[in-house]
Protein backbone atom coordinates (compact mmCIF):
# COMPACT_ATOMS: atom_id res chain seq x y z
CA UNK A 1 0.00 0.00 0.00
CA UNK A 2 2.74 2.47 1.19
CA UNK A 3 4.69 2.08 -2.13
CA UNK A 4 1.91 2.71 -4.06
CA UNK A 5 0.70 5.67 -2.12
CA UNK A 6 4.38 7.36 -2.48
CA UNK A 7 4.31 6.51 -6.33
CA UNK A 8 0.92 8.73 -6.29
CA UNK A 9 1.82 10.75 -4.43
CA UNK A 10 5.38 12.11 -5.91
CA UNK A 11 3.68 12.25 -9.27
CA UNK A 12 0.91 14.96 -8.10
CA UNK A 13 3.81 16.72 -6.66
CA UNK A 14 5.63 16.23 -9.80
CA UNK A 15 2.40 17.21 -11.91
CA UNK A 16 1.96 20.14 -10.10
CA UNK A 17 5.99 21.31 -10.00
CA UNK A 18 5.21 21.16 -13.58
CA UNK A 19 2.15 22.70 -13.60
CA UNK A 20 3.21 25.60 -11.43
CA UNK A 21 6.83 25.81 -13.61
CA UNK A 22 4.29 26.89 -16.82
CA UNK A 23 2.85 29.54 -14.78
CA UNK A 24 5.41 30.83 -13.94
CA UNK A 25 6.82 30.38 -17.61
CA UNK A 26 4.29 32.47 -18.53
CA UNK A 27 4.84 35.21 -16.40
CA UNK A 28 8.73 35.45 -17.48
CA UNK A 29 8.08 35.55 -21.05
CA UNK A 30 4.84 37.43 -21.38
CA UNK A 31 4.80 40.73 -19.22
CA UNK A 32 7.30 43.11 -18.17
CA UNK A 33 9.52 43.68 -14.90
CA UNK A 34 6.84 46.57 -13.66
CA UNK A 35 3.64 44.19 -14.24
CA UNK A 36 2.26 43.65 -10.98
CA UNK A 37 2.42 39.25 -11.93
CA UNK A 38 6.21 39.35 -10.96
CA UNK A 39 5.51 40.61 -7.30
CA UNK A 40 2.91 37.71 -7.02
CA UNK A 41 5.77 34.71 -8.25
CA UNK A 42 7.27 35.06 -5.03
CA UNK A 43 4.64 33.86 -2.69
CA UNK A 44 3.51 31.81 -4.85
CA UNK A 45 6.53 29.52 -5.16
CA UNK A 46 6.99 30.22 -0.99
CA UNK A 47 3.20 28.58 -0.51
CA UNK A 48 3.56 26.21 -2.96
CA UNK A 49 7.14 24.75 -1.16
CA UNK A 50 4.99 25.76 2.29
CA UNK A 51 1.71 23.28 1.20
CA UNK A 52 4.44 20.60 -0.68
CA UNK A 53 6.14 20.33 2.79
CA UNK A 54 3.02 20.11 4.96
CA UNK A 55 1.53 17.37 2.88
CA UNK A 56 4.76 15.57 3.06
CA UNK A 57 4.55 15.64 6.08
CA UNK A 58 1.06 14.63 6.92
CA UNK A 59 1.80 11.79 4.70
CA UNK A 60 4.14 10.16 7.06
CA UNK A 61 2.28 10.82 9.39
CA UNK A 62 -0.83 8.53 7.91
CA UNK A 63 -0.55 4.73 9.54
CA UNK A 64 -0.04 2.86 6.89
CA UNK A 65 0.54 -0.21 8.53
CA UNK A 66 -2.89 0.61 10.50
CA UNK A 67 -4.55 0.81 7.03
CA UNK A 68 -3.24 -2.71 5.28
CA UNK A 69 -4.28 -4.24 8.58
CA UNK B 1 4.79 48.35 -22.88
CA UNK B 2 3.29 45.11 -21.08
CA UNK B 3 4.47 42.79 -24.00
CA UNK B 4 8.15 42.01 -24.83
CA UNK B 5 7.68 40.88 -28.49
CA UNK B 6 5.25 44.17 -29.26
CA UNK B 7 7.65 46.40 -30.49
CA UNK B 8 6.39 50.38 -31.40
CA UNK B 9 7.44 51.45 -34.68
CA UNK B 10 8.82 54.65 -35.57
CA UNK B 11 5.88 57.90 -34.25
CA UNK B 12 3.88 55.63 -32.82
CA UNK B 13 2.89 55.96 -29.17
CA UNK B 14 0.84 54.16 -26.55
CA UNK B 15 -2.24 55.54 -26.20
CA UNK B 16 -4.44 53.15 -23.49
CA UNK B 17 -3.66 49.69 -22.00
CA UNK B 18 -6.54 47.98 -21.13
CA UNK B 19 -7.19 44.80 -19.17
CA UNK B 20 -10.14 43.38 -18.24
CA UNK B 21 -12.39 44.91 -15.34
CA UNK B 22 -11.12 44.13 -11.38
CA UNK B 23 -14.81 42.88 -11.14
CA UNK B 24 -13.95 39.58 -13.59
CA UNK B 25 -11.42 38.67 -11.28
CA UNK B 26 -13.34 39.21 -8.47
CA UNK B 27 -15.75 36.88 -9.69
CA UNK B 28 -13.50 34.45 -10.49
CA UNK B 29 -11.75 34.07 -7.08
CA UNK B 30 -15.02 34.22 -5.19
CA UNK B 31 -15.58 30.96 -7.41
CA UNK B 32 -12.24 29.93 -5.42
CA UNK B 33 -13.18 31.07 -1.95
CA UNK B 34 -16.18 28.87 -2.58
CA UNK B 35 -13.56 26.11 -3.64
CA UNK B 36 -11.67 26.52 -0.24
CA UNK B 37 -14.53 26.52 1.57
CA UNK B 38 -16.21 22.97 0.23
CA UNK B 39 -12.55 21.65 1.23
CA UNK B 40 -12.61 22.92 4.75
CA UNK B 41 -16.25 21.71 5.06
CA UNK B 42 -15.66 18.49 3.56
CA UNK B 43 -12.77 18.24 6.05
CA UNK B 44 -14.53 19.44 9.38
CA UNK B 45 -17.87 16.64 8.23
CA UNK B 46 -14.49 13.88 8.73
CA UNK B 47 -16.04 12.86 11.75
CA UNK B 48 -18.64 11.11 9.73
CA UNK B 49 -16.39 8.66 8.32
CA UNK B 50 -15.34 7.54 11.72
CA UNK B 51 -18.40 5.54 12.10
CA UNK B 52 -16.57 3.11 8.67
CA UNK B 53 -12.63 3.81 9.12
CA UNK B 54 -10.76 4.20 12.46
CA UNK B 55 -9.93 7.61 13.81
CA UNK B 56 -6.25 7.50 13.59
CA UNK B 57 -6.46 6.33 10.19
CA UNK B 58 -9.32 8.70 8.36
CA UNK B 59 -8.31 12.08 10.74
CA UNK B 60 -4.34 12.01 9.09
CA UNK B 61 -5.74 10.63 5.40
CA UNK B 62 -8.43 13.58 5.27
CA UNK B 63 -5.80 16.08 6.65
CA UNK B 64 -3.51 14.74 3.73
CA UNK B 65 -6.28 15.31 1.59
CA UNK B 66 -7.16 18.94 2.22
CA UNK B 67 -3.32 19.99 1.82
CA UNK B 68 -3.28 18.20 -1.94
CA UNK B 69 -6.74 20.28 -2.94
CA UNK B 70 -4.98 23.29 -1.40
CA UNK B 71 -2.43 22.66 -2.86
CA UNK B 72 -4.22 22.56 -6.27
CA UNK B 73 -6.71 25.61 -5.31
CA UNK B 74 -3.54 27.64 -5.32
CA UNK B 75 -2.42 26.35 -8.73
CA UNK B 76 -5.79 27.11 -10.25
CA UNK B 77 -5.60 30.62 -8.33
CA UNK B 78 -2.54 31.53 -9.62
CA UNK B 79 -3.70 30.43 -13.19
CA UNK B 80 -6.88 33.09 -13.00
CA UNK B 81 -4.90 35.59 -11.82
CA UNK B 82 -2.10 35.13 -14.87
CA UNK B 83 -5.04 34.60 -17.43
CA UNK B 84 -6.46 38.00 -16.08
CA UNK B 85 -3.22 39.75 -16.68
CA UNK B 86 -2.08 38.67 -19.79
CA UNK B 87 -5.55 39.50 -21.55
CA UNK B 88 -4.66 42.99 -22.65
CA UNK B 89 -5.67 45.63 -25.34
CA UNK B 90 -3.27 47.64 -26.17
CA UNK B 91 -4.18 51.33 -27.87
CA UNK B 92 -1.24 52.79 -29.85
CA UNK B 93 -1.87 55.93 -32.27
CA UNK B 94 -1.14 53.16 -35.14
CA UNK B 95 -2.52 49.85 -34.67
CA UNK B 96 -5.45 48.57 -31.60
CA UNK B 97 -3.42 45.05 -30.57
CA UNK B 98 -5.50 42.31 -28.84
CA UNK B 99 -3.38 40.15 -26.89
CA UNK B 100 -5.59 36.91 -25.44
CA UNK B 101 -4.35 34.00 -23.45
CA UNK B 102 -6.52 31.51 -24.40
CA UNK B 103 -4.96 28.94 -21.68
CA UNK B 104 -1.47 27.39 -20.45
CA UNK B 105 0.68 27.70 -24.37
CA UNK B 106 -2.46 28.74 -25.89
CA UNK B 107 -2.13 32.57 -27.05
CA UNK B 108 -3.48 34.71 -29.53
CA UNK B 109 -2.23 37.80 -30.62
CA UNK B 110 -3.82 39.95 -33.04
CA UNK B 111 -3.50 43.51 -34.24
CA UNK B 112 -5.19 45.99 -36.97
CA UNK B 113 -4.67 49.31 -38.12
CA UNK B 114 -6.82 52.19 -36.14
CA UNK B 115 -7.41 53.69 -39.63
CA UNK B 116 -9.19 51.00 -40.41
CA UNK B 117 -12.44 51.48 -37.37
CA UNK B 118 -15.40 52.75 -38.77
CA UNK B 119 -17.43 52.40 -35.82
CA UNK B 120 -17.62 51.55 -32.75
CA UNK B 121 -19.95 50.58 -29.92
CA UNK B 122 -19.72 50.96 -26.06
CA UNK B 123 -21.91 48.95 -24.04
CA UNK B 124 -22.76 48.11 -21.03
CA UNK B 125 -24.89 45.20 -20.83
CA UNK B 126 -26.56 44.90 -17.13
CA UNK B 127 -26.40 46.51 -13.95
CA UNK B 128 -23.41 45.76 -12.45
CA UNK B 129 -21.04 47.21 -15.34
CA UNK B 130 -23.73 50.29 -15.28
CA UNK B 131 -22.76 50.75 -11.46
CA UNK B 132 -19.08 49.40 -11.76
CA UNK B 133 -18.62 51.54 -15.11
CA UNK B 134 -17.02 48.69 -17.28
CA UNK B 135 -18.45 46.76 -20.49
CA UNK B 136 -17.95 46.07 -23.77
CA UNK B 137 -16.48 47.54 -26.71
CA UNK B 138 -17.29 46.48 -30.45
CA UNK B 139 -15.47 48.05 -33.36
CA UNK B 140 -16.14 47.68 -37.09
CA UNK B 141 -13.51 47.81 -39.24
CA UNK B 142 -13.67 48.54 -43.12
CA UNK B 143 -13.11 45.11 -43.81
CA UNK B 144 -16.57 44.76 -41.92
CA UNK B 145 -15.04 42.38 -39.09
CA UNK B 146 -16.41 42.82 -36.03
CA UNK B 147 -13.54 43.28 -33.33
CA UNK B 148 -15.15 42.91 -29.49
CA UNK B 149 -13.28 43.52 -26.72
CA UNK B 150 -15.49 42.54 -23.32
CA UNK B 151 -15.08 43.33 -20.02
CA UNK B 152 -12.48 46.44 -19.54
CA UNK B 153 -13.43 49.69 -18.33
CA UNK B 154 -12.48 53.35 -19.35
CA UNK B 155 -14.91 52.55 -22.33
CA UNK B 156 -15.90 56.41 -23.26
CA UNK B 157 -12.09 57.17 -22.57
CA UNK B 158 -11.18 54.14 -24.92
CA UNK B 159 -13.93 55.24 -27.47
CA UNK B 160 -13.09 58.90 -27.56
CA UNK B 161 -9.17 57.53 -28.16
CA UNK B 162 -9.92 55.15 -30.57
CA UNK B 163 -11.70 57.53 -32.98
CA UNK B 164 -9.62 60.60 -32.43
CA UNK B 165 -6.70 58.74 -33.43
CA UNK B 166 -8.90 57.20 -36.34
CA UNK B 167 -9.95 60.33 -38.06
CA UNK B 168 -6.18 61.61 -37.29
CA UNK B 169 -5.00 58.11 -39.10
CA UNK B 170 -7.37 58.36 -42.13
CA UNK B 171 -6.84 62.05 -42.47
CA UNK B 172 -2.76 61.35 -42.50
CA UNK B 173 -3.61 59.03 -45.59
CA UNK B 174 -5.61 61.01 -47.74
CA UNK B 175 -3.37 63.77 -47.09
CA UNK B 176 -5.17 65.98 -45.10
CA UNK B 177 -4.47 67.54 -41.56
CA UNK B 178 -7.50 66.90 -38.94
Amino acid sequence: MFPIALILYLLFILCYIAFAAALIYHVRKYTTPEDPSHTMVTPFIALSFVLISISAYLFSRIPWEKLVS
Amino acid sequence: MPIKQLQLREGEKKLLVLHRHWFVLAREFAAIVFMLAIGVVAFSLRDSLYVFVDASIAGPIAAFLLSLYTLLVLALAFAMWINYRLDVWIITSRRIIDVEQRGLFNREVSEFLISRVQDITAETPNIITTLLNFGNLTIQTAGHQNFTIREVPKLEEAKRIILEYSHKARGKELGISL
